[in-house]
């Protein structure tokens, strides 16, 4: 990333974590914005919040699937694919790509939403919310899951924070820590939602989180939806020439709540048209390696595949 | 605690139950190709009368997927700014992500709502495309990602010129080298070559 400019990266960063993309551009963009003084418009810090929830919603509906598949259920996973196209179907609508937007450019996003598109994102809400009974019936209550599940790759408060456990994996021990409510980034400080937390810790409370977790979601978007239309203004702010923008000598470190966990970008500039420095604090590194590695140690080799998927890692985040 | 009782057993009816199933609406869908968004951002077009070949694609293309052709025949002229030279499009490295439409200042490059492209090995070639306004197999699809306001990233103001510290400016004409930019140079050429002797160190005086 240092060796391209500060507006190139834009297209680099989604590919971070492709189930996720969202949090990686709009952390970055907000990185930007942050060392070179820009303020994106509240128009821009709404759609990001639209973009971001819908984006954790497919990211969750692709982990529990996976779980599921994990042990030998299928149907959820391919339940979860066929549902999550929907929100996919509203991200190639809003901002031209299903699966990397590129929609965020420090300084606020680059598309205002198409027309009707409101209603088309409430009757996807309204969609994924009937489902989710079928999929409580199908894989949550499902006593051939909650057996598999429960009991399985359990770590406790204490052992989830000495090893920088955060998010959905930290939630599932009963700490209940989420960057949009207790370090409020965007406009997360104007909208109400709860933080869902489980007690036990194991492969099945991490997955309970996600499902929980994804009817917040339809919340917070349903909440977007309703405040939108009354929000005015541009969508951003004017910018330099990327191709010759200098952005100041200065470090930045912003952190925003992605599906994984908590997701960081330290980024420092020298003033000149390229960074100096881009680290990514990615969530599922930690939870990848040195926390797969621990749960793993004395668990039966047909749970191991489990215990990955509930901690919901995303490899190319992993390899650095 | 969770509002999903784990300890909860299904009805040994659910079998039944789920029967209802059938009435549904499938949630598969068939392959067939369908129309992409009015905001798609497919295979790209560009319009050879507006394009200037100034090769600002190929600066911001993160991916340097873009090479600049050269096409005898169509308008050369350095002092309007205007070249011969067309985007050649690498999708073996493009990853669509519209930059270069943001940044086209003419408008001509846009991407459209085309997306399905295969061949065999043998034309591997066909991946190297020309992008003109009719797209990559001659059929228009419809204008996908284009140029609107909100997205318009061109800046056309002058950037100011880079100040170098009084100690490196009183020893050589960098800075004014540094200052001057190539069009600058073809369009004054006498101050080109004036420039060019900026290397060259001076005497303090």
């Amino acid at each position: 990333m240092e060796g391209r400019l500060w507006i190139q990266n834009l297209a680099l960063v989604p590919r971070i974590c492709v189930p996720d993309p969202a949090p990686m551009e709009v952390c970055y963009s907000v990185g930007i914005e942050d060392i070179g003084g820009l303020e994106a418009p509240e128009r821009a810090q709404w759609l990001r919040v639209l973009q971001l929830e819908l984006s954790r919603m497919a990211s969750h509906l692709f982990a529990f699937g996976g779980h599921a598949a994990t042990t030998g259920m299928y149907s959820p996973m391919f339940w979860g694919f066929a549902d999550r196209d929907l929100i996919l179907d509203l991200f190639e609508e809003l901002t031209g790509g299903r699966v990397y937007h590129i929609y965020n450019i420090p300084g606020g996003v680059r598309r205002d939403i198409p027309e009707g598109f409101l209603d088309r994102v409430t009757s996807v809400m309204d969609y994924i919310e009937s489902r989710l009974s079928d999929y409580d019936n199908l894989l949550f209550t499902n006593q051939v899951f909650v057996d598999r599940a429960r009991g399985v790759g359990t770590l406790n408060q204490q052992q989830a924070l000495e090893w920088g456990v955060t998010g959905p994996n930290l939630r599932a021990t009963g700490l209940a820590f989420d960057v949009r409510r207790d370090d409020p980034y965007l406009v997360y400080d104007q909208i109400e939602f709860d933080v869902p937390t489980e007690q036990a810790g194991d492969a099945w409370a991490r997955t309970l989180v996600r499902r929980k977790e994804l009817v917040e979601s339809i919340r917070i978007v349903r909440q977007v939806v309703e405040r939108l239309p009354s929000i005015p203004g541009p969508i951003r702010c004017p910018i330099p020439n990327p191709l010759a923008w200098n952005l100041p000598a200065g470090e930045t470190y912003t952190r925003v709540e992605s599906s994984k966990g908590e997701l960081a970008y330290y980024i420092v500039s020298n003033g000149g048209d390229k960074p100096y420095r881009v680290h990514v604090r990615g969530p599922s590194a930690t939870h990848a390696v040195q926390v797969l590695e621990n749960l793993a140690r004395g668990s039966r080799l047909e749970d191991v595949a489990q215990i990955m998927f509930s901690l919901d890692a995303c490899p190319p985040e992993v390899d650095r | 605690m969770s509002d999903i009782d784990h300890k909860a057993r299904g009805s040994l009816l659910n079998p039944i139950k789920n029967w209802q199933f059938f009435g549904r609406k499938p949630v598969t869908e068939s392959l067939d190709p369908r129309p992409a968004s009015l905001n798609y951002r497919g295979f790209h077009l560009n319009d050879w009368e507006k394009c200037i070949g100034c090769s600002t694609c190929q600066k911001v293309c993160d991916n340097a997927a873009i090479t600049m052709v050269r096409i005898p025949g169509l308008p050369d002229d350095p002092v309007k700014g205007v070249r011969n030279e067309r985007p050649a499009i690498d999708y073996g490295r493009c990853c669509w992500c519209a930059l270069c439409v943001d940044l086209c200042p003419t408008g001509s490059i846009s991407l459209s709502r085309e997306y399905v492209h295969t061949c065999t090995e043998e034309e591997i070639g066909s991946y190297f495309v020309l992008p003109d306004p009719n797209g990559i197999h001659g059929e228009y699809y419809g204008l996908g990602w284009s140029k609107s306001e909100d997205a318009d990233l061109v800046d056309l103001e002058r950037q100011s010129m880079a100040e170098s510290a009084p100690e490196a400016r009183i020893g050589t004409f960098d800075e004014i080298v540094g200052g001057f930019d190539p069009q600058q140079a073809i369009v004054e050429p006498r101050a080109a070559s004036s420039a060019a002797c900026a290397t060259i160190p001076v005497r303090p005086t």
